[in-house]
């Protein structure tokens, strides 16, 4: 089965949770591309984290070391789901606002 | 008789031979690019990794590259983490879908085909949300959804029209076909066949475009992206004509499930 990965990490990591992801991602060097900002600010406050949003096999190495990427990059947070029942506001944008995190657009 | 036949058998081999070609987008003169999944899956151009060694075919498969069959212009998503996927409706019907989170593709760089004029068609599908306003651009006023053009550094293009005061409502789960045509001395909106923006106000063509980008109004602040479905992009560096524009929305009705 392929499930979306939405993660995010700290934007300090964001070089390091590069790296992390490298051997698993093809392309990886530009794959933690969505800013995102403390949810109580404008959507157009300080960049705090970055996220990804990717689509992975469950048989995947990706899948099977997810609880081991979050692990190694402290303050980052994932959720998987099967791609047939991913909704973006309640799986991405819900899910982000109960981390106390929203996309940052630039947008005051 | 037997030659009367026999003449005749050869006429209809002829005229068999002669068929005119069927219609495609390239067919219509000025045309220099499109995104068009169905089309390129039927001709293999649609490829899961950057460099091209393995073909998207099937339901699901995630696409990093979509080459136009026609101009051979790549359309390309800047990871793998940003791929859409193929999808179909299993008769025939096929798009990109978009996570609405970091899913996009950037096309190529139309500069030196696109001048002074240009028409654009777009057909799309908003997949969440209970509605879009398709308006504008970096704009604080309101939301906004729209495909992103760009022309050199600037963000100028035909496909947008901030500072316009026309924000039609596109209820999520609907298909849309988005017209638009650009001389750079005026600019027109057609929504599913009907005009909703007419100006005389200058919008410089746009010559780089990028599908599933988006703004979205405050109820998806998460997100900057289009969460759907991308049947097509199809761009031309002239306006056309009222036929020409009835034969692409003909064709484009056909993609569309």
């Amino acid at each position: 089965m392929t499930h979306y990965v939405l993660a995010y990490v700290p934007a300090s990591l964001r070089q390091a949770a590069e790296t992390a992801v490298a051997q698993y991602i093809t392309g990886a060097g530009d794959v933690w591309s969505v800013p995102l900002t403390p949810v109580s600010g404008l959507m157009s406050g300080t960049i705090t984290h970055y996220g990804l949003c990717t689509t992975v096999r469950d048989t995947s190495a990706l899948f099977q070391n997810l609880a081991g990427l979050s692990e190694e990059l402290a303050g980052s947070a994932y959720s998987t789901v099967p791609i047939e029942q991913y909704s973006q506001p309640t799986h991405w944008a819900a899910w982000l606002e109960s981390k106390g995190l929203k996309g940052y657009t630039g947008i005051a | 008789m037997r030659r009367t036949r026999a003449i005749s058998n050869r006429f209809r081999g002829w005229g068999a031979a002669s068929a005119p070609a069927p219609f495609n987008p390239s067919s219509i003169p000025g045309f220099v690019a499109a995104f068009d999944p169905t089309a390129s899956l039927a001709s293999n151009k649609l490829w899961q990794d950057a460099s091209k060694t393995t073909l998207a075919t099937a339901h699901n498969d995630p696409v990093r590259v979509g080459v136009c069959p026609w101009s051979r212009l790549d359309w390309t998503a800047p990871s793998d983490a940003a791929r859409g996927l193929l999808q179909t409706d299993g008769i025939g019907h096929w798009w990109i879908l978009t996570d609405g989170v970091d899913d996009l593709y950037a096309g190529p760089d139309l500069t030196s085909l696109v001048t002074s004029a240009a028409t654009v068609f777009v057909a799309a599908r908003v997949n969440s949300g209970s509605q879009y306003t398709i308006y504008s651009t970096l704009d604080s006023t309101g939301g906004s959804w729209h495909f992103d053009a760009v022309s050199g550094n600037s963000h100028v293009s035909a496909l947008r029209s901030s500072r316009v005061n026309a924000q039609p409502i596109i209820p999520s789960g609907s298909n849309v076909e988005i017209l638009y045509r650009s001389s750079g001395s005026s600019y027109k909106r057609d929504l599913n066949g009907t005009t909703d923006i007419d100006t005389t106000a200058a919008f410089a063509c746009g010559t780089k475009w990028t599908l599933g980008t988006a703004f979205v109004d405050g109820a998806y602040s998460g997100s900057t992206q289009m969460a759907g479905r991308i049947y097509g992009l199809f761009a031309f560096s002239r306006i056309l004509d009222a036929a020409e524009i009835d034969q692409m929305r003909t064709y484009i009705s056909g993609l569309l499930p």
